[in-house]
Order: C-alpha cells, then sequence, then structure tokens
C-alpha cells in the first residue's frame, strides 16, 4: 500500500519555543528511510535551530513526533515535509502554511490579567488602543492565512504584535 | 447553601450574549444621540472574552483564569442576568427544581438590596426574618451579603442567618437583627416558567423623559406577571409587583390588562432613565 503522507503543526502552551510536528500518514511505502522538515519564512530564509548547518532539519523515521526548538517569537511559517529513500530522495512531500501566535496571545492574555486586578487602567487610552491593536493583529494573522494562505500578511501583523510586546511603554 | 458563581464556560457564553446586547444598545443609544452608554463596552467584552478564551483552550486550570473570568462576569454587568436567562434557554438542557422536581425552562438569577430601617424594606432594625416572594424558586440558591460581606449561615458566634425554602418563598431568618442603615442584598436563582409554547421575545424598552409615573408597553397586553423574566430600571434588576407597592425596588403592574407599570409614590421617572422588559409570549 502507498503512503499517503500527512503531518500536523502545533504549539503547546508550555513550551513555547517549541514547535510540535506529529506524522499522520496512513498507509506505508517500504522505500521511505528518512524525513526532512523545511521552515520557511516570509523573507524566503528557513528557519533551523542553533547550531543546524543546513536549511533542513532530520526527523527520524522511527520517530512519528519531533519537537524543534525554533520559536523564539510568532512566525507565520511555509512548512514542507519530505519523506526521502535512502538516496535522499524525495519520494513524498507536503506543504502547509501555519501561523503561530502563542507568544502574541500569551501577551494579551498577561494584558487582560493585569486588567483584571486594576480595573482602571482601561481608562488610559495607550492602554486600551495599544490592547485592541495587539489583538487586530493577532487577528489579522490568522485570517491571511485562514482565508488566503499567506505568510507574508500574516508575518507582517505577527511583526507589528512583536514590536508591541517589545515595547511594553507603549501601555503606560 | 450559598449561590453557585458560574463556570468559566458559561461566563464565555454569557459574554458572547452579553457583547451582543451591549452592542445592539450602543447602536440603539448612538440612533438617538443619548450618549449614555460605554460605546466601547461591546468591544471591551470582546477583548476580554478573546483572552479567556484562549487561556481557557491551552490550560483550563490556568492560576489566574478564574479571577480574569470573574472580571470578565462583571464587565457583562447588568447585561449578564439577561445573557444568563437567554444562554440557560438555548442550552437545549433540562433543568429540575431541585426543591420539587418540577421541569424548569432555564435558570435565571435573581438580585435585590434594600436598607434596613427604609421605610419599604422588610426589616426595620428590630425583627429577626423576612420573606421572599416569587415563583419557581429553586432551594438552596439563596446567598446574601451585609453591608457589602458574604453572610454565613447558622453561626452562633457572629451574625448569620438561615433559609428556609418554598417553591414560592424564601423565609430568612438572622440570628441577631441586622442594624438600621446596613445595607442587605441578596441574589437567588429562580426558574424561567414552563412556557407552554412561549418563547423569550427581544428585550423592549423605553427611555424616559422625566416626570413620568407610569410607563405603558403595548407589547405587555395579556402578558401575565410571571411571564417577566425580568425588569430593569436604569442598572438594576426589580421586581414587577401586583397591588398597590410602596418599594422602591419594584414597580407595580398591571399584570398584562395594558402593559402599564407605575412606580411607587414618589418615585418618578429621572430623563434617560431607561426601563427594560425581557418577557415570554
Amino acid at each position: 500500500m502507498a503512503l499517503s503522507e500527512n503531518f500536523t503543526a502545533s504549539v503547546d502552551f508550555a513550551t513555547q519555543n517549541l514547535l510540535h510536528l506529529q506524522d499522520v500518514s496512513t498507509g506505508s511505502d517500504s522505500a521511505v528511510t528518512s524525513r526532512r522538515v523545511y521552515l520557511t519564512k516570509s523573507d524566503g530564509t528557513y528557519l533551523v535551530p542553533q547550531g543546524t548547518l543546513t536549511d533542513y532539519i532530520v526527523w527520524s523515521y522511527s520517530v512519528s513526533f519531533i519537537d524543534i526548538n525554533v520559536l523564539d517569537r510568532d512566525y507565520a511559517l511555509n512548512i514542507t515535509v519530505e519523506w526521502l529513500n535512502s538516496a535522499n530522495v524525495a519520494l513524498y512531500t507536503k506543504v502547509y502554511v501555519y501561523d503561530f501566535t502563542t507568544y502574541s496571545n500569551f501577551f494579551h492574555y498577561y494584558l487582560t490579567q493585569t486588567q483584571a486586578s486594576q480595573p482602571n487602567i482601561i481608562n488610559n487610552n495607550n492602554f486600551w488602543y495599544n490592547k485592541l491593536k495587539l489583538l487586530v493583529n493577532i487577528k489579522d494573522a490568522d485570517n491571511a492565512i485562514a482565508y488566503g494562505s499567506d505568510i507574508g500578511n500574516a508575518q507582517a501583523a505577527l511583526d507589528k504584535a512583536y514590536y508591541l510586546m517589545t515595547n511594553q511603554n507603549l501601555f503606560s | 447553601m450559598a449561590f453557585v458563581p458560574p463556570t468559566i464556560l458559561e461566563i464565555i457564553d454569557i459574554a458572547n450574549i452579553s457583547q451582543y446586547l451591549a452592542s445592539r444598545d450602543v447602536a440603539f443609544d448612538g440612533i438617538f444621540n443619548w450618549g449614555s452608554l460605554d460605546k466601547d463596552l461591546p468591544l471591551k467584552i470582546y477583548d476580554v472574552r478573546e483572552a479567556v478564551e484562549w487561556i481557557y483552550a491551552q490550560d483550563p486550570n490556568y492560576s489566574s483564569l478564574f479571577q480574569v473570568a470573574t472580571y470578565l462576569y462583571q464587565l457583562c454587568g447588568k447585561y449578564s442576568g439577561i445573557a444568563k436567562g437567554i444562554a440557560a434557554q438555548n442550552s437545549g438542557q433540562v433543568t429540575y427544581n431541585t426543591n420539587t422536581g418540577q421541569i424548569l425552562n432555564g435558570l435565571m438569577p435573581v438580585q435585590y438590596q434594600f436598607t434596613v430601617g427604609d421605610v419599604a424594606a422588610p426589616l426595620n432594625g428590630t425583627n429577626l426574618s423576612f420573606v421572599i416572594n416569587d415563583t419557581r424558586i429553586v432551594a438552596g440558591s439563596f446567598d446574601l451579603h451585609l453591608d457589602g460581606l458574604e453572610t454565613p449561615e447558622s453561626q452562633t458566634t457572629q451574625v448569620s442567618y438561615q433559609e428556609l425554602y418554598t417553591t414560592t418563598t424564601i423565609t430568612v431568618t438572622f440570628n441577631q437583627a441586622p442594624q438600621v442603615g446596613q445595607i442587605i442584598r441578596y441574589q437567588y436563582l429562580k426558574g424561567l416558567s414552563i412556557n407552554n409554547g412561549k418563547q423569550t421575545q427581544i428585550p423592549i424598552r423605553y427611555t424616559c423623559v422625566g416626570g413620568e409615573t407610569t410607563v405603558t408597553f403595548t407589547d405587555l397586553i395579556g402578558v401575565p406577571k410571571d411571564d417577566i423574566l425580568t425588569l430593569v430600571r436604569g442598572t438594576n434588576v426589580i421586581q414587577a409587583v401586583l397591588g398597590t407597592n410602596t418599594d422602591m425596588n419594584a414597580l407595580e403592574y398591571d399584570n398584562g390588562a395594558a402593559g402599564v407599570f407605575t412606580v411607587p409614590t414618589g418615585d418618578i421617572f429621572q430623563a434617560g432613565e431607561i426601563i427594560q422588559v425581557l418577557y415570554l409570549a
């Protein structure tokens, strides 16, 4: 039976830096001996763990999942998984686009938690309008992926959210 | 048994409905340029609800989640009661009155407040008990605050109370008389009526020009008191009562004869005051 290749990608809330890929392929192909993962950013460069010299990450074929330590912030990524034979020729390829917004969403929750303990802070326009901007950028990124598979605009929105996160004086 | 607060999932549902209700009120307010509402309230509810929903999906036991969800519930303010009723009705759940086994068409919270010693107050500083009259009271749901502090039940070393339920009354008896001037605030759950095919209607409202002693809703002609689910005056949920009324926290209702609410003597409607009714028909 031929391999029907497929995978999922997710980020666990408790380990925001780890990108978790799960092989959910069905069927089998005895010619497949290894896998490679390409994480392509919106600028065309590749995201790899520190110290990796190749554009790709090797994913052992004996393990159905891999946790890749690459998410130092939120990214919109084009994720390509290749199933290779012993000569490293790709027999199957699957590509998905994803946006990972855990950092932005958690920062939005952190701001909400602050608001819950200091309700009057919402009267501060810097806090309120920039918090809304943050939420709008998260939604923009999600929508760019969901409706346009557009990592360029998704990453642009995530960059704006990142700017708000790294300039927290904007909320005071 | 104390009042059971809504769960986080229920708060999320309530916030979704409250967001809509607030949005509709803001739109209505804007059309007539009264400007008496916080036009950002729907957005504020949305913003906080998004955060609560997200963290709940990640970790439903996250340490600060209950506190933030409680804040969201508070943010829903006067809409939370109506939203809770709507959410309960649409949930498809069958709810029983634990007191009688009676099937109820959802639950709704009732809140009430009075100052001990006021003319219309049921406690005068010397008596120990008062009786709440309502329909479809859910046993075990009563909760009471005295001067803002939750008051314990059946304690002998401090002010406490005991409650006795029937389906139409709660008799509250203190171990020592609350003092004149103390504020008593209580809440309980009542079942929405077994509606006999009736549906919850879109809330109707009237904004007072000031000086009225009655407000008429022709939509309520033929609607008996028991089918009034909530009556809101300004920002307070109050009671509709039959017959002559002197209670400042209630409006006399004609039981659907002409759909008229009448104020207690001396408590005329103020300009901009909003009367809103959620009802079955």
